[in-house]
């Protein structure tokens, strides 16, 4: 039997080992009741803790430190010109959709065979499942199973996102948006559907769709939506920027 | 689109919440916590010259954040330090269905982490309660990836049996 140290047996349950090491490791902690109960206990560990701070990202910011950034000399905060290419949402994606998450895990694909989202390299929320094959393969206004893809635009560097939303038949409709990283559909931002008033082509495309998707929405929209043709085009590319 | 100065200002307001979160898990209370990421904030406004654009915002800012804690750190250590739990932070922290039937209370993990050594501390927020990667927070840390692995082991082995009782 390979022993594995503490701290390869912490980075496999924390999902932080490469592929290769996880699927070499994952056998050896599965035939090994010590092992998995260790893993166990560590993934229940940061749960507690992330648990216990629950909440604490949708708490209203105080006036007084948004003040600090938005009294700032304008000539302090033009020299930024672009949005990070990676930036790690899956904190605020994570906030929108706790419900949805918390049964995650820490490491990647350790949602269950049926999630929908599973944790990408660097800690980007990303589809998984029947929502990546509807983000992959489904022109707009159709799907895989319960996932409806709403519609897609560009970014502004030239890459796609697509406005999806979930109707789970049991539990409340879930509607995102997901936008192609190099592989992968980064989800950039989830919320209950449904209750929420919505706007103009988006939501008549969509049905309902929540403000924080709304607002993430225009936040990365580089052009107006692809027209079929333009869609379908894109879909044969596999999504590929040329 | 909103010229770049807006969309700046709005990707510091929105980093706010994280960074907040960060700050009162470190210093373990929130008025302490929102003193610091006025600091944070302030110090990024005044460095953002130095940000290297098409590089992440948010790991730039925790660098800072970090920094402006070890500062902190250093002044609050010249005076007794208390630390007062929120009075509205004793509400269950995890559902029923969260495993093992532990129920962490923010004040309870408040409490915890501030037993950790701080290093160890820095290690268990960045990675634990805000997700990065080992990798990214060795970047934040600027220390190596097995410093990080290493202070992160110790820190749960302590963690872990405060949360659950003893080590199986």
């Amino acid at each position: 039997m390979t022993r594995l140290s503490d701290e390869e047996l912490m980075a496999f349950a924390d999902g932080q080992l490469d592929d290769a090491q996880m699927r070499e490791i994952a056998p050896l902690v599965a035939s090994d009741p010590a092992m998995a109960a260790e893993v166990e206990r560590l993934r229940a560990g940061t749960a507690a803790l992330r648990g216990a701070f629950r909440g604490q990202l949708e708490l209203e910011t105080p006036a007084r430190l948004r003040e600090v950034v938005a009294k700032a000399p304008a000539s302090n905060v033009a020299i930024l010109k672009r949005r990070p290419a990676q930036a790690p949402i899956w904190a605020a994606a994570a906030a929108a959709a706790a419900c949805l998450v918390v049964g995650l895990g820490i490491g990647r694909g350790f949602g269950g065979a049926d999630s929908l989202f599973e944790m990408g390299a660097d800690h980007a929320l990303v589809a998984a499942s029947d929502l990546r094959g509807a983000l992959e393969n489904s022109p707009s206004g159709s799907g895989v199973g319960e996932v409806r893809v709403a519609l897609t635009f560009p970014e502004a560097n030239g890459g796609y996102c697509r406005v999806f939303r979930i109707d789970r038949t049991a539990g409340a409709a879930t509607a995102g948006l997901a936008c192609k990283a190099v592989n992968d559909w980064t989800v950039v931002a989830l919320g209950e559907a449904g209750s929420t008033a919505s706007h103009g082509a988006m939501a008549q495309a969509g049905g309902d769709i929540p403000e924080a998707v709304l607002q993430a929405a225009a936040n990365r929209q580089g052009g107006d939506a692809l027209d079929a043709n333009a869609e379908a085009a894109a879909l044969r590319a596999h999504w590929k920027v040329h | 689109m909103v010229d770049t100065a807006e969309n700046t200002r709005a990707e510091l307001i929105a980093l706010i919440p994280r960074l907040r979160q960060f700050a009162l898990a470190m210093t373990g209370n929130r008025a302490d916590g929102d003193d610091l990421v006025q600091d944070v904030l302030e110090r990024a406004l005044t460095r953002l010259h130095q940000y290297e654009v098409g590089t992440r915002l948010d790991s730039w800012v925790y660098r800072i954040a970090q920094n402006c804690w070890i500062d902190q750190v250093r002044k609050l250590k010249s005076r007794a330090r208390l630390v007062v739990a929120d009075p509205d932070a004793d509400a269950p922290g995890i559902d029923g269905a969260a495993a093992m039937n532990a129920t962490l209370t923010l004040s309870k993990a408040l409490s915890v982490l501030a037993q950790l050594p701080e290093e160890q501390r820095v290690v268990v927020v960045l990675v634990q309660v805000d997700g990065y990667s080992y990798r990214e927070a060795s970047e934040i840390l600027g220390v190596p990836e097995g410093t990080v692995t290493s202070r992160l082991s110790r820190a749960r082995a302590a963690l872990n049996a405060e949360v659950f009782g003893v080590r199986a």
